[in-house]
């Protein structure tokens, strides 16, 4: 084959490439319509997971096991995650199963969490913030210097100098030693905001797997060994001060655990599993809304949901539901007239890369029927090599629709 | 020599430009205060050459118009394909002149923005900058050869066409802004660039060919 048929191929390649990325992604703008599963939260009153979508059902709102309730009643059965509207409107309970509530403890319990894999698969900050964890006036502000992890130290570089400061980076390189600490640090993660109640620092995993936590008090070092590691080995940590200082934040195991990094009162640190099936960081994305008494957690992927409602003080699962995403128009037409479909985004990834976003042998079929239509209407009676009439039947057979829609922008050559 | 005046041109402008990054940078430094301009560098996403996201491609494309165009119009590449010389040959020769141009062109650009953001921001922060800057320059060394092989393209509707290739190839380098956001992504722009290489000769063969 000379070079003339090689670039020609090459181009025609590049153009399928192209086109079964933007082909369906064109076909989708047109024929999409949103899919979202209903927002699930359980009911301290019904004692059900409810599933509220008011676009689909305006006057309804139903609970797991199919009972219907009015939309009028919606804040009254779900007083949890309407307090606000309650108490405005002076309805609000003195008290559910036997706690007194107030609007200022609510809204201290009240738990907002939502995870994404591109939290972990996208390209993450260079450096970390360490901010004062006890300020004197009572508020956070950034404390003039950024921190990067280096093989054998922490080091602690000024913003306005671009300079390192030796003596914080060595002070704190000491303390993290002493305590045990052995370099490179393989991971670390922190909530580098200054708009939250409190500063808990960072968490970090050593060399040797531990986990451990560190944060500034009064400019001088803490640095702790959670000592987890015989609890879970940490995939990641997704760190969450929360209003009543319950917990750090949600940890993510090697084997697809889920819970939260409980203090305790001698100050130590605690694993408790939230009782809900095992997560996988790759594919999975997880909302959690809780209360002062049920926390809902939704876990979700291309294919299906799972809901859960939570005990808030056990995390122990009092009611589960499951359903399957149903394959829409969009879904069933992409099975059949497109083989494959290629993106360089994926919803689950943050990186740019060649993501095979489906594949279906079903469109094959009509591949081949097309191919056949192409040879008996174009290429049967022509004076064209058997050669290159076999190589047009094999390749409308593989790429379909784009095939032929890249074939128009690609100039003829000896192939065709 | 048709490309001297463009080639002086741009160098001049990507200095200018990377010169007046660095100085808009010391001014917001002085304004907002450098610990809030590295926050919004690492923890938002903010470009440190904003200005450089389309000037790469556009220097580059506008080297590959004065070099091609001429050809084109003046009826230049006729007479060339007329030596005795493989077309491929011929072909390869003014497109390694034209990259050739554009790396030393772009190695000017990345050592100079490198140099003046190490003196305000710390080496990690200037590695993210120069890894989103070298996305841009592949951007560049792909819009070369893809505007090469449009205007040496000798039909229109064909041309077109090209053009709506091209903007579509070039457009999968602006998905993602963020810095390192195609560190997984390497080989696909290794390949995509060598592959862009070839695309003007097979528009020359068809010129050539006279079709």
């Amino acid at each position: 084959m000379n070079y003339k048929r090689i670039i020609h191929l090459l181009i025609l390649f590049f153009t399928v490439l192209l086109s079964s990325w933007l082909v369906p992604a064109f076909v989708k703008k047109l024929t999409y319509k949103s899919q979202n599963f209903p927002l699930v939260y359980y009911s301290s009153i019904l004692k059900e997971l409810c599933l509220i979508d008011f676009r689909q059902d305006k006057d309804y709102f139903h609970d797991i096991k199919g009972n219907a309730y009015q939309r009028a009643k919606y804040d009254s059965l779900l007083p949890l995650m309407n307090y606000r509207q309650l108490a405005m409107n002076g309805d609000l309970p003195d008290s559910i199963d036997g706690y007194a509530i107030d609007v200022k403890t609510l809204r201290s319990k009240q738990i907002m969490f939502r995870f994404r894999p591109t939290d972990i698969f996208s390209p993450q900050p260079c450096m970390g913030v360490l901010l004062e964890s006890m300020p004197k006036r009572g508020i956070l502000t950034l404390p003039g210097d950024y921190f990067r992890m280096d093989n054998n130290q922490i080091t602690f570089i000024d913003a306005g100098s671009n300079k390192i400061n030796e003596a914080k980076s060595s002070l704190f390189t000491k303390e993290m030693k002493k305590k045990g600490v052995k370099f490179p640090i393989k991971h670390y993660w922190g909530n580098p905001t200054t708009r939250k109640a409190y500063d808990e620092g960072y968490f970090f995993t050593d060399s040797k797997g531990d986990f451990y936590h560190l944060k500034m008090i009064n400019d001088r070092p803490f640095v702790k060994n959670t000592m987890l590691d015989s609890d879970i080995k940490i995939r990641w940590f997704s760190m969450s001060e929360v209003m009543d200082k319950r917990f750090y934040g949600y940890i993510f195991g090697e084997n697809g655990e889920f819970g939260i990094l409980e203090s305790t009162e001698e100050g130590k640190y605690k694993f408790k599993k939230i009782d809900v099936r095992n997560i996988d960081v790759s594919k999975d994305e997880i909302t959690i809304l809780g209360n002062m008494l049920y926390w809902t957690v939704k876990i979700s992927d291309s294919k299906s949901m799972d809901a859960y409602g939570i005990d808030a003080m056990s995390l122990s699962a009092i009611s589960d539901y499951h359903i399957n995403k149903e394959d829409i128009f969009w879904d069933k037409l992409s099975k059949w007239i497109f083989p494959f479909i290629i993106s360089p985004t994926s919803p689950d990834n943050g990186f740019i890369n060649l993501y095979i976003e489906s594949f279906s042998a079903k469109a094959f079929w009509i591949n081949v029927l097309l191919a056949l239509f192409f040879y008996i209407a174009f290429y049967r009676k022509k004076n064209i090599e058997t050669k290159k009439k076999i190589f047009m039947l094999i390749f409308i057979s593989v790429t379909g629709i784009i095939g032929i829609f890249s074939l128009m922008f690609v100039p003829k050559n000896q192939i065709l | 020599m048709k490309t001297k005046r463009c080639i002086a041109i741009v160098l001049l402008v990507s200095v200018l430009i990377s010169v007046y990054s660095y100085i808009n940078l010391r001014y917001e430094i002085r304004i907002n205060d450098a610990v809030n301009i590295w926050y919004a560098v690492i923890f938002q996403g903010k470009s440190l050459t904003p200005l450089m996201m389309y000037l790469l491609p556009l220097f580059a494309i506008m080297v590959s118009i004065v070099q091609f165009i001429p050809e084109m119009t003046d009826k230049r590449l006729k007479l060339t394909l007329h030596l005795p010389a493989k077309e491929i040959d011929i072909m390869l020769s003014m497109l390694l002149y034209g990259y050739t141009t554009l790396l030393i062109l772009y190695a000017t650009t990345y050592f100079l923005i490198f140099f003046l953001m190490l003196s305000l921001f710390s080496l990690d922060i200037v590695i993210g900058c120069m890894a989103q800057i070298s996305v841009w320059m592949i951007a560049g060394f792909i819009s070369y050869g893809l505007t090469a092989w449009i205007v040496l393209e000798p039909k229109w509707k064909y041309r077109i066409f090209n053009i709506c290739i091209a903007l579509t190839m070039i457009s999968v380098l602006y998905i993602n802004t963020l810095p390192l956001g195609y560190s997984y992504f390497k080989s696909g722009l290794m390949i995509t660039t060598v592959v862009s290489f070839f695309f003007p000769v097979y528009s020359c063969i068809r010129f050539k060919d006279g079709i």
